[in-house]
């Protein structure tokens, strides 16, 4: 016990002054591990929010309203929308009568009003208000709908838009492929600039090394001063890129809802800790594995 | 003059009459081809004070380099202290080490630590929590005449003492082996002289002392052991011996 205390008293005392002493390296360590778990860190978050608005876009798009011939009987209008409610591919098919449909209308545009007040009849056709389980069921479903003959004809049929969903789609694809390779890219480049920062950190000291080897040290009783000189630099680099990501992530959230009034946005308290965790952990990881890879080369005697 | 043929190395029973070092065919190639040892044999006895000679690049330090475990042999078995270190594991090589106390020609002192420092720095890595370290390290200190330098940094010492302050390193655990590779390369004669007294001195305690050089002055002064080395062979093993073989052309 007196042997350990001992041993992480020097590893402590050793990782401190190595610290201050060779203060300019150190800094470049912590500044380099600051800057790539910022960029994990902001690229996690962004990703996060970006999938918050796609969510509930995505939402909106498997919505589906079919437009009903104003002359079709209500028994057929309840066995079509009874044949839609079996299928597997739908969750649910709510019937909405033109009057319902107008009320929605004026609730949107104020002036819808005024102008039904004007025309004197309701335009508006009555729906069957589809929701998908599956976005890549739509043009299926659209198909389905146009071949029934209560429905209304050619594009009137439904409200469905192959262009925009196709688009949608894509960009969430793209999204995804291009945050991935985003943080997969960061992680190698991170790894190799902070195993050679580290690397020099250890090279200042070769001779400290080298000495504790003659005299008869183990190779953990040399690494251990270095690792935890590894983890302190990670954990204040976590600490100011935990700082910078939190301040950046609630301007983010607020510019974009100023923008994006529609959306239900907000700041996502429990993801953002999750991330700022996440960013200590990995700043403690990469110190200690950096250290460990950087001092490595200089154990082989 | 005697020259000596050893007896070949035995195993034997009583730990008083097996060598503390013994070499068996050693040989040594390293990777980029050179061979720096051959077929070397050598037995080396507790109390021993051996000088090892010869030129530069004869093998002298590949065999110091050998036995500390910084290199490894090509061939041969070389055991120390009674066990084979040449297939000794990793995880076993700083016991192995801690038998021994090593000095080199550039002293290789922490030039940010002071002289207490550097000698406690031994003990601290080898032995975490050693009781009585500043005793242990102030009779090292002692020993090598030191004692009133203790909190000076090496770069306010000359070199003589610099190299003592790497002995008392050395010293403070009390190895059984002491090894000393080109102790003197760096120093002026008369701080040479008063160098290997200090190492005759530990020997004189019981240590085994194994010094590689190429000062003739001192080795044909102290008239101990040599082992010659030219070449990456033993030449010459000669109890009470002389730098060069009586005879030899002098350079």
């Amino acid at each position: 016990m007196r042997r350990v205390i001992a041993s992480l008293h020097f590893a402590a005392v050793s990782a401190l002054q190595n610290f201050r002493r060779n203060l300019g390296v150190s800094l470049a360590a912590v500044f380099t591990m600051g800057l790539i778990l910022l960029m994990v860190g902001g690229t996690a978050l962004g990703r996060h929010t970006i999938n918050q608005v796609l969510e509930t876009e995505q939402s909106r798009a498997s919505n589906m309203r079919i437009y009903l011939d104003d002359g079709a009987s209500l028994a057929s209008i309840a066995d079509f929308q009874s044949r839609l409610q079996h299928d597997s591919r739908i969750q649910s098919a709510t019937f909405m009568n033109k009057d319902q449909a107008a009320k929605e209308a004026a609730q949107q545009e104020s002036t819808f009003a005024e102008s039904l007040r004007v025309l004197g009849s309701n335009p508006l056709p009555a729906s069957l208000n589809v929701t998908l389980r599956k976005m890549s069921d739509l043009q299926a479903i659209h198909d389905l709908a146009t071949s029934t003959p209560i429905v209304q004809q050619g594009d009137l049929a439904t409200d469905y838009n192959p262009a925009v969903i196709s688009k949608l789609n894509n960009f969430i694809f793209a999204i995804s492929v291009i945050a991935a390779v985003v943080v997969v890219v960061l992680f190698f480049i991170s790894l190799v600039i902070i195993m050679n920062t580290i690397r020099t950190a250890v090279y200042v000291r070769r001779r400290e090394i080298e000495i504790m080897k003659l005299v008869g040290a183990t190779d953990w009783f040399v690494r251990w001063p270095f690792l935890l000189e590894g983890m302190l630099g990670g954990v204040m680099a976590a600490i100011v890129a935990g700082v910078l990501v939190a301040v950046g992530y609630n301007a983010m959230v607020g510019a974009l809802h100023a923008k994006l009034l529609f959306f239900p946005l907000a700041v996502d308290g429990a993801y953002l800790s999750v991330i700022l965790l996440a960013t200590g952990g990995a700043g403690i990881l990469l110190g200690a594995l950096g250290s460990y890879l950087g001092v490595r080369r200089f154990l082989a005697v | 003059m005697s020259v000596l043929t050893l007896p070949r190395p035995a195993l034997a029973a009583d730990p008083a009459l097996r060598p503390v070092i013994s070499f068996h065919g050693v040989g040594k190639t390293y990777p980029n081809g050179t061979v720096a040892l051959r077929d070397v044999d050598l037995a080396i006895y507790q109390k021993d004070f051996v000088f090892l000679v010869g030129a530069s690049g004869a093998g002298k330090s590949t065999l110091v380099r050998l036995l500390i475990r910084e290199e490894v042999a090509s061939s041969g078995r070389i055991f120390v202290d009674g066990s084979e270190i040449t297939r000794m594991p990793r995880r076993r090589l700083p016991k192995l080490r801690r038998k021994f106390g090593i000095v080199f020609q550039d002293f290789k002192l922490l030039p940010r630590s002071t002289v207490a420092q550097n000698v406690a720095f031994a003990l601290q890595v080898t032995r975490p929590g050693q009781r009585h370290l500043k005793e242990k390290v102030e009779e090292a200190l002692w020993i090598v005449g030191l004692e009133d330098k203790l909190h000076k940094w090496p770069d306010e010492l000359s070199g003589g003492e610099q190299q003592r302050v790497a002995i008392a390193r050395a010293l403070v655990h009390r190895p059984r082996i002491f090894l000393a590779d080109e102790p003197t390369g760096n120093l002026d004669p008369d701080t040479s002289w008063g160098i290997v007294q200090l190492l005759l001195q530990i020997n004189h305690r019981g240590t085994t002392v194994l010094m590689a050089t190429h000062n003739r002055e001192v080795v044909d002064l102290v008239r101990r052991r040599v082992i010659a080395i030219e070449n990456g062979r033993v030449v010459r093993d000669e109890m009470e011996g002389q730098y060069l073989k009586e005879g030899e052309a002098t350079i």
